[in-house]
């Protein structure tokens, strides 16, 4: 079955001196449940505007968008949300909450799923662990660099324990040795049997891919 | 129920982590807040003061009546009322306004029998008046007009009898600040003179022994002297009772106070917008921290109920401060500036005590109002950055 489906996708942004800018123009993308996909394509071509709409962070112009079966284009709001809880999405600006612990901004997530703040604290801390900021949850994001951010909102977006991850660039603010070890981790959580969507350009990173699609001004090559 | 407490808790977070928006939301309340409290507590404050001095005060208020409205009375009228079974005691007393000094400050004259001065009133410095012309002022009034025991203040009436000069006596405190600013009090043959009314008095203060106050207004309302005739024809009389003094008295620091309320709402009506901006500083940032918790699987309700914690916490916040500035401006800074509203002819800041009672419901209202200013402009700015989709509100 498939986990993610993407069937005549359209996304149109209105944009006041560009006119309408037509993102993606009838894109199709099966992803098996259990896949590690990579989308490449060149800067612009899209890549970023499928991820968001497979997360269920925006909606469709036309076509059809569906997680696990469900239409995502007519979910209700609260029925998206309630998907997102079963996807974590790494951003490729890793925005996190300025001033928040770094414990904190990792454990967001549970704090709607009822956790507790001593769990919470646990679950960010063996995460941050293993994505190799261990001993910082106490830090505040300003304090970090750009790579040590991009980890945090890789651990943000593995603390609820997805059963798929979304990841935007998932390496390209990161140095070679932090990228192998980032690649380790999304082989790791592809074994255990996650699903993994990955929008990258790092020929590794497509190399991993269990299937790959292509995207050139908003359509699939 | 951990799932709502922990989301509050990341209310609270919220709080202080901005301070400079929690900090400009706090002090568009207190600014708005502040004012108010103090006002309700000085009005409230006075109010006690007034119904104290009423409860000792006489039984019955006697005055004349001319067109429906309160007019003099002869004072000789007392002796027949006192000759009424029950009465113990008829004080005729004068009260009509002057304007005293080269500033024209205004003041209200006095003209009682010597011994019947209020017990609310006690003289300080000096002596109470015996002889004509002398005169005891409000220790507040005797400091704006700048004078003392033994000095002479230059005419300040003329009439067919001409005009003289009085003499200071005596400086009184009272209970009431009210008096302090403005009375002045004198012998009743002074004031009749200083007014040109001989034989006339403002009204009669009757004094009953318990239990015959009915009984006393019973026979007042029958005496044919009180409902005859004279040579501008006829004469009515306006018989007041302590509990009807009562609640005239404070009527026109009700109106005081509901004038002063007209112009809190009219000054929340300007603060409301000013409140929802500042609860809404910072609106990129809001919307950010907004799509990225929906990006993690928040919900819109639950974002509102964090931003409704943070108003919640941010309005206890602002309110309890008022409330502490509202006091610490009464009672430390003696109401400088806010007296003069309640008390007419109170300078800035008075010499005397202003007197406070702070009171819960105004605080409470004032507290409420503000919480909703402060939810909507915060709650406003959640919705529509929790209804954006998460990828729109994060580009």
């Amino acid at each position: 079955m498939n986990h993610f489906e993407a069937f005549g996708v359209v996304r149109v942004f209105r944009s006041g001196a560009r006119g309408d800018v037509r993102a993606l123009d009838g894109v199709d993308l099966d992803v098996p449940r259990g896949a590690f996909a990579a989308i490449t394509g060149p800067s612009g071509c899209g890549k970023t505007t499928l991820l968001a709409l497979l997360g269920a962070l925006d909606r469709p112009t036309e076509g059809t968008v569906a997680f696990d079966g469900r239409d995502l284009r007519r979910a209700s709001e609260g029925e998206r949300s309630r998907v997102r809880r079963r996807i974590g999405i790494v951003f490729q600006q890793s925005p996190l909450i300025r001033g928040l612990p770094l414990w904190e901004n990792v454990s967001y997530p549970l704090v709607p799923l009822g956790r507790r703040g001593r769990e919470r604290r646990r679950a960010a801390e063996h995460l941050l662990d293993r994505v190799g900021l261990g001993g910082m949850a106490d830090a505040r994001p300003e304090e970090l660099s750009g790579g040590e951010q991009q980890r945090a909102g890789l651990a943000r977006a593995l603390v609820a324990d997805p059963e798929a991850i979304l990841a935007d660039e998932p390496t390209s603010n990161l140095d070679a040795d932090t990228a192998l070890a980032v690649l380790d981790l999304l082989r790791t959580l592809h074994a255990e049997g996650r699903t993994v969507v990955c929008a990258t350009h790092d020929p590794a990173l497509a190399a991993m891919a269990t299937q790959t699609c292509t995207l050139r001004d908003g359509r699939v090559a | 129920m951990g799932k709502l407490a922990a989301i509050a808790r990341t209310g609270l977070s919220s709080v202080l982590l901005h301070p400079l928006r929690s900090a400009a939301t706090v002090a568009c309340l207190v600014a708005v807040l502040a004012p108010y409290v103090a006002a309700s507590g000085v009005a409230a404050g006075l109010m006690d003061q007034m119904e104290a001095s009423v409860r000792g005060g006489a039984d019955l208020y006697v005055s004349g009546s001319r067109f429906g409205r309160p007019a003099p009375i002869p004072a000789a009228l007392a002796d027949a009322i006192a000759s009424i079974p029950g009465v113990t005691r008829v004080t005729p007393r004068i009260v009509g306004e002057v304007a005293l000094g080269s500033a024209g400050v205004p003041a209200v004259v006095v003209g009682v029998p010597a011994d019947g001065l209020s017990a609310g009133a006690e003289v300080v410095e000096g002596r109470l008046f015996r002889a004509p012309y002398e005169l005891v002022l409000g220790a507040e009034l005797s400091r704006r007009l700048g004078t003392g025991v033994g000095h002479r203040l230059p005419p300040f009436y003329r009439n067919a009898a001409g005009e003289r000069v009085c003499t200071v006596v005596g400086v009184f405190r009272a209970d009431a600040p009210l008096w302090e600013a403005n009375l002045v009090f004198t012998s009743l043959e002074t004031a009749s003179a200083i007014f040109d009314q001989q034989g006339l008095a403002t009204n009669l203060l009757v004094t009953c022994a318990p239990g015959y106050r009915n009984e006393v207004h019973a026979a007042l309302r029958r005496m044919p002297e009180l409902t005859g005739r004279d040579a501008h024809g006829a004469v009515g009389a306006r018989i007041t009772s302590r509990d009807e003094a009562r609640a005239l008295l404070p009527g026109g620091l009700r109106h005081m106070d509901g004038i002063f309320q007209i112009h809190f709402v009219l000054a929340f009506a300007v603060g409301i917008p000013l409140l929802m901006v500042a609860s809404g500083v910072g609106l990129a940032e809001r919307r950010r921290e907004a799509a990225l918790l929906k990006a993690t699987g928040w919900m819109t309700d639950e974002l509102l109920l964090r931003g409704f914690v943070e108003s919640l916490l941010l309005s206890v916040l602002g309110a309890s401060i008022a409330v502490l500035v509202a006091w610490a401006w009464i009672d430390l800074a003696n109401a400088r500036g806010i007296a003069g509203i309640f008390l007419p002819g109170a300078e800035p800041s008075p010499a005397f005590r202003v007197p406070f009672r702070l009171v819960p419901v105004p605080a409470m209202v004032g507290f409420i109002l503000s919480f909703a200013a402060v939810a909507t402009g915060a709650l406003a700015s959640t919705w529509r950055a929790g209804t954006t989709p998460p990828a729109l509100a994060l580009r």
